[in-house]
């Protein structure tokens, strides 16, 4: 039966005539982008987006609606413009200031928060294989290196490289096979990575570089193929959260042991994660989700606007920083709007005047956003 | 999109749609289907293109959007298509109303779960090895060989069905 499968298949595709899908391939992705990047349709896209999110998207049972958008909790202290740099892969607040990073471009840049000036420029790799992820702890800024595969220690005051991780998929794509690493976060006074690599994206693991020897002092593997994005993680005492793009679980680890401590399902693949004390909250397809120890269920959900298609009025490529912790016990979330969060009522407030927003960081009482047309915010959060 | 992004994007479709088209047709048993699939993968992979960055990462992930994807679409189009323990057309007797080889292979394949089908598509067309083909779909080894097991007994028992009819019929 094998052969005559094996036939079977063979003559199925005798004669397939391959068409040219290009045209319609790049018509249907650049749609939705000129959409949003028309300049007088921004305001109106983001405003329906809201009208539409507060009055016909229902929340399941027992999830909280949006409120209407609100009086500001936020003061803008900078504004900063990037024209032309293009999508940002990953922001980091640090003291003093804030980088973004752009895998496209190859470069690493740094925002000033006295200022607002761009202070550094630094090229990473090339185009295309840039930095990757990006994230601040331990008094550094960490930096996940598409070139080279390694983790990068850099002066978060000015760039300059303290150290170098050679992290598993740096040695294995010096070998020709594929493999990269992706996210990176700090938490529970360690840095984390994440890389997959082998045939089609075919295994996860986390790296757990301690900053005090920059070696790596763990490496378990994820459970799960779920894509080639990329995992998305956060970390706390509590346990470090996986979660593989594309893949509906947020998985919980014993930060120690590295054992599974338990698995919830988010329903889709997560656009960002942010731990919060013993909790993690995921960003899935515009509902963001609250999972509680043990990490086996989601304990509460609100919906902050749909899922966002690439043909769709709310197209939106989100960055890798979508979702971020914030003071008071609040959370920020990117999409077509900025959105303020209270982890206790899980009541949602989108904040007006930013349009789609792509990424968020928050650094003791201050927030950075990226907006979708490429300009960044600094805000003072006050309550 | 930056126009040197296209422009990569195209070279990347120009050099694997065949390939990937290919897949895409036996994982849906349809020509029309397989060119929608491929094209929604491809819309995809536009999308994160920024994030795919190499063309070997843009391939896995197509690929696996292929895999995923069509195992979603053949559960929301369950509605409409009709699934069936037995093969509909069988054969009847005479030489001139034999049913082709290819033709009953085709409906048996049709009755099986999406997840024997994209099985038995990454092991008997694309070679995968069954620890690869785990990898691509996301599950254990052992599904893998489960599921290629029972899909190759639904197969020989079908398909057996006919050729024993066929025998009885005097062909």
């Amino acid at each position: 039966m094998e052969d005559r499968l094996r036939e079977h298949y063979r003559d199925e595709l005798a004669g397939l005539e391959v068409p040219d899908l290009l045209p319609a391939v790049l018509a249907a992705g650049h749609r939705g982008r000129r959409r949003l990047l028309a300049k007088a349709g921004i305001a109106a896209v983001a405003a329906a987006a809201i009208t539409v999110s507060v009055i016909f998207l229902r929340p399941a049972i027992g999830q909280p609606a949006v409120d209407q958008p609100a009086s500001r909790s936020v003061t803008v202290l900078t504004r900063t413009g990037l024209s032309g740099w293009g999508p940002v892969s990953g922001m980091a607040a640090v003291p003093g200031g804030v980088w973004l990073a752009s895998s496209t471009r190859g470069e690493l840049l740094r925002v000033d928060a006295g200022t607002g000036q761009i202070t550094a420029r630094l090229p990473v790799g090339g185009p295309g294989t840039g930095p990757i992820a990006i994230a601040y702890g331990a008094g550094s800024l960490w930096m996940t290196d598409g070139h080279t595969n390694d983790l990068l220690r850099l002066d978060p005051a000015t760039g300059r490289l303290r150290a170098t991780v050679h992290l598993y998929t740096t040695a294995l794509a010096a070998r020709g096979f594929p493999a990269a690493t992706g996210a990176v976060t700090v938490g529970d006074g360690f840095v984390w990575v994440s890389q997959w690599g082998g045939v089609a994206g075919t295994w996860y693991r986390l790296a757990k570089v301690n900053p005090a020897t920059d070696r790596i002092t763990g490496l378990p593997a994820i459970p799960g193929d779920f894509g080639t994005d990329g995992v998305t993680i956060a970390a706390d005492a509590a346990a470090v959260w996986v979660n593989p793009d594309g893949g509906p679980f947020v998985q919980a680890l014993n930060p120690a042991s590295l054992r599974l401590l338990g698995a919830a399902p988010i329903g889709a693949g997560a656009d960002g994660l942010a731990a919060a004390g013993r909790n993690v909250w995921a960003l899935a397809g515009g509902t963001l989700s609250r999972i509680d120890p043990p990490w086996s269920a989601v304990a509460g959900r609100v919906r902050l606007y749909a899922p966002l298609h690439a043909n769709a009025a709310n197209s939106q490529i989100l960055g890798g920083q979508a979702l971020a912790a914030g003071p008071a016990h609040t959370l920020w979330a990117a999409g077509p709007a900025l959105y303020r969060i209270d982890e206790t009522s899980l009541r949602a407030r989108p904040v007006s005047d930013f349009g789609p927003v792509d990424n968020v960081s928050v650094l003791g009482q201050t927030l950075w956003a990226q907006t979708d047309d490429g300009v960044v915010y600094q805000l003072a959060l006050t309550a | 999109m930056p126009a040197d992004w296209d422009a990569d994007f195209a070279a990347f479709v120009q050099a694997r749609s065949a390939a990937l088209l290919r897949l895409a047709v036996l994982l849906t048993g349809d020509r029309r289907d397989g060119e929608d699939l491929l094209q929604t993968a491809l819309v995809k992979a536009y999308q994160s293109w920024w994030r795919l960055r190499r063309p070997d990462r843009a391939e896995a992930y197509v690929r696996r959007i292929l895999v995923t994807s069509v195992i979603s679409w053949r559960r929301r189009r369950a509605a409409r298509e009709w699934a069936t323990e037995q093969v509909p057309d069988q054969p009847v007797a005479g030489p001139s109303a034999v049913v082709p080889d290819r033709v009953v292979l085709g409906q048996a394949l049709r009755t099986l779960s999406p997840g024997q089908r994209a099985v038995l598509v990454l092991r008997f067309y694309e070679d995968l090895s069954e620890r690869q083909t785990a990898e691509l779909l996301g599950c254990s080894v052992g599904t893998v060989k489960s599921q290629t097991a029972r899909g190759l007994a639904a197969l020989r028992r079908l398909v057996g069905t006919t050729e024993d009819d066929r025998v009885a019929g005097g062909t």
